[in-house]
């Protein structure tokens, strides 16, 4: 199990419960996340650590509010080291996140099937 | 026992600003908020939140501190730098773990309050309740302080006698229910009470004032009549007369002028000035008043001049100014069939022609007529009155030139050194006398009240016919005489000056 369920059930009753706000923003999800992986990628050839480690702090919150503990533990990691402005290994590390981030995906678009209407 | 809501704001909906770059976070704090009861607008950067808080009707701000391009941070400092947005409240969003240096230069920098990335629902509602309430409170406070203000404005102004209430600007506060509404009331109805009395008191003077002129202006213009007729027995030139009796009255006003200091300057009179006096010189001709009287009875004539306040009462209701109804019409009609009268049995000449001379009397009020009207309506307020006349007096006498030269009526010199000169020279006084106060009179009353000269002029004109002619009227004629008292008394003739206008356009 990839993803912490009750994480999503705290956003769920944050949102009123409504099951169709909660599906749009899970597609939200599936849709923006890969988005901030290409800015990563981008920022790792534009050798901008800025960017990379904005680009990780979004990605950690965002995997955080969905429960997906440890895509975010990865992207706190990279937002770390960028902002102690040595962000060696990032190469590796964001394919450990894109790892991560698919895997996310898979539980996220099951949840989404069993959300009433889904 | 049940507990009171904890908040007053919570059951207020407001609107709140939603500024985040990440669209899940924008969809899920406008989710997190909206179930909240508030109504949400979103921005995805600095520059766009900015141009939402230009439109206004904003009420606070949830800032993303870490965003591309322009930071939340900046957008701060624009908003406190801005007279109109720095009291809406800002909560910045924070991952607080290596932001926690931003977060606190924010709050130095009046952002209101900060909330975690990962925030509780209830922690969202307390922190927006709490900056909400705290900025009603504050716009209270605000408002209450400048109220407080204009009301001490008002204040000053009625200790200055100024007591239009219209003027005092404290309708607004006057509806508020606590202390400050009802001293704003006291204010407000003792003022109203003060202008009114006061609004009355300057209108029994005008009509005071207006009643003393009316006589005057009567008592001099009913002059005319017998004089003119006087020179007529002498020597009938009516154009010529005119033309003297103008210059006269012009010559006679200008030493009435240059005491006054108020010497008119051709050069700073506009062309509507000059179009106001070459009317008003074609008005000033007399010599139809001259003709008539060198074909009627002085008394005659006279007495059709009263159809002047008749003719003002139908103009007026043609052009709206006062209202029509049956009984001033039946009025108007009695009036008309008293003059009938006059026209028809009235002594005249002994051709037996006098009921056409009669008839084509019936110019004279319907100039007087046109001419009141048109100086109360077309008369500029900065022209000074008797310089004014004495301009229109001149230009009259030089319109009369042509006309004179074309009929060959000028008054032989010679006979200016006897009783013609005289009367001449008479009937120019009497004239600039009574036309300067009937420009005086129609300024301070208005129209309608100044048509009641006509009545003045009437009873004037037969008394002074009587008195230096030894006309007689016949028994028809004081018939005629008391149906348009009748007539006169129907028509209801303005008692009063006309009121000021109304509170606000004062």
């Amino acid at each position: 199990m990839n993803i912490d369920h009750a994480a999503l059930q705290r956003m769920l009753e944050m949102i009123g419960g409504d099951a169709s706000i909660m599906a749009e923003l899970v597609e939200s999800y599936l849709e923006e996340t890969p988005k901030l992986l290409l800015n990563m990628q981008g920022a790792v050839l534009a050798r901008s650590t800025d960017q990379l480690g904005r680009a990780a702090h979004t990605m950690k919150s965002t995997a955080h509010d969905f429960g997906a503990e440890s895509l975010a533990g990865l992207a706190q990691g990279l937002e770390a080291a960028c902002r102690s402005g040595h962000p060696e290994n990032a190469g590796q590390q964001i394919s450990a996140i894109a790892q991560a981030l698919e895997l996310s995906h898979v539980d996220l678009k099951a949840y989404l099937k069993a959300l009433p209407g889904g | 026992m049940e507990q009171a809501p904890v908040s007053v704001a919570a059951d207020v909906r407001r609107k709140i600003l939603i500024v985040d770059d990440y669209k899940t976070n924008r969809l899920k704090m406008s989710a997190a908020v909206a179930v909240l009861g508030h109504d949400t607008v979103t921005a995805a950067d600095g520059e766009a939140a900015l141009g939402i808080l230009g439109h206004g009707g904003v009420d606070l701000v949830l800032l993303d501190i870490m965003m591309p391009v322009m930071s939340g941070f900046e957008v701060l400092q624009i908003m406190k730098a801005d007279q109109r947005l720095r009291d809406i409240p800002v909560i910045v969003i924070s991952a607080l773990e290596g932001e926690m240096e931003s977060v606190v230069n924010a709050i130095e920098h009046g952002a209101e309050d900060f909330l975690p990335k990962d925030f509780e629902p209830a922690l969202l509602n307390a922190r927006l309740n709490a900056c909400l309430e705290k900025k009603r409170l504050r716009d209270q406070e605000v408002q209450y302080l400048r109220q407080v203000a204009k009301l001490t404005q008002a204040a000053k102004v009625l200790e200055m006698g100024k007591f239009n209430p219209a003027k005092l600007g404290i309708a607004d506060i006057a509806s508020r229910t606590d202390g400050l509404g009802s001293l704003a009331k006291v204010f407000t109805t003792m003022a109203h009470e003060v202008y009114v009395r006061e609004r009355r008191m300057r209108q029994h003077i005008r009509t005071a004032r207006g009643s003393l002129l009316l006589i005057v202006v009567g008592v001099f213009w009913g002059l005319d009549l017998p004089l003119s007729k006087m020179v007529n027995d002498i020597v009938v030139h009516p154009i010529g007369l005119s033309l003297l009796v103008n210059l006269l009255a012009a010559l006679l006003c200008i030493p009435v002028a240059i005491a006054r200091g108020v010497f008119p300057d051709p050069r700073k009179l506009s062309p509507s000035h000059w179009r106001y006096m070459i009317m008003l010189a074609i008005f000033a001709s007399k010599f139809h008043v001259f003709w008539m009287t060198s074909k009627l009875p002085a008394s005659t004539v006279s007495i059709v001049i009263v159809l002047e306040g008749f003719l003002v009462f139908l103009f007026s209701a043609v052009l709206g100014v006062e209202k029509p109804s049956t009984k001033r019409l039946l009025g108007l009609a009695t009036g008309l069939f008293g003059v009938f009268l006059v026209i028809w049995f009235g002594e005249g000449s002994d051709d037996g022609s006098q009921w056409l001379w009669a008839l084509a009397s019936l110019i004279i009020p319907a100039t007087y007529a046109a001419e009141d009207i048109y100086i109360s309506q077309k008369k500029p307020a900065e022209l000074d009155v008797v310089s004014a006349y004495i301009v229109i007096s001149l230009l009259a006498a030089f319109l009369h030139l042509p006309l004179a030269f074309f009929f060959d009526d000028f008054v032989p010199l010679a006979l200016l050194n006897g009783e013609v000169g005289m009367l001449t020279l008479a009937m120019a006084a009497t004239t600039a006398l009574a036309m300067v106060s009937y420009f005086y009179l129609i300024a301070s009353t208005g129209a309608v009240f100044a048509a009641q000269t006509s009545y003045v002029v009437a009873i004037a004109g037969i008394l002074w016919s009587m008195l230096l002619l030894g006309e007689q009227l016949s028994t028809i004629v004081w018939l005629a005489l008391a149906l348009i008292v009748v007539g006169l008394l129907l028509v209801e003739p303005k008692h009063e000056a006309e009121e000021e206008p109304p509170l606000s356009a004062d």
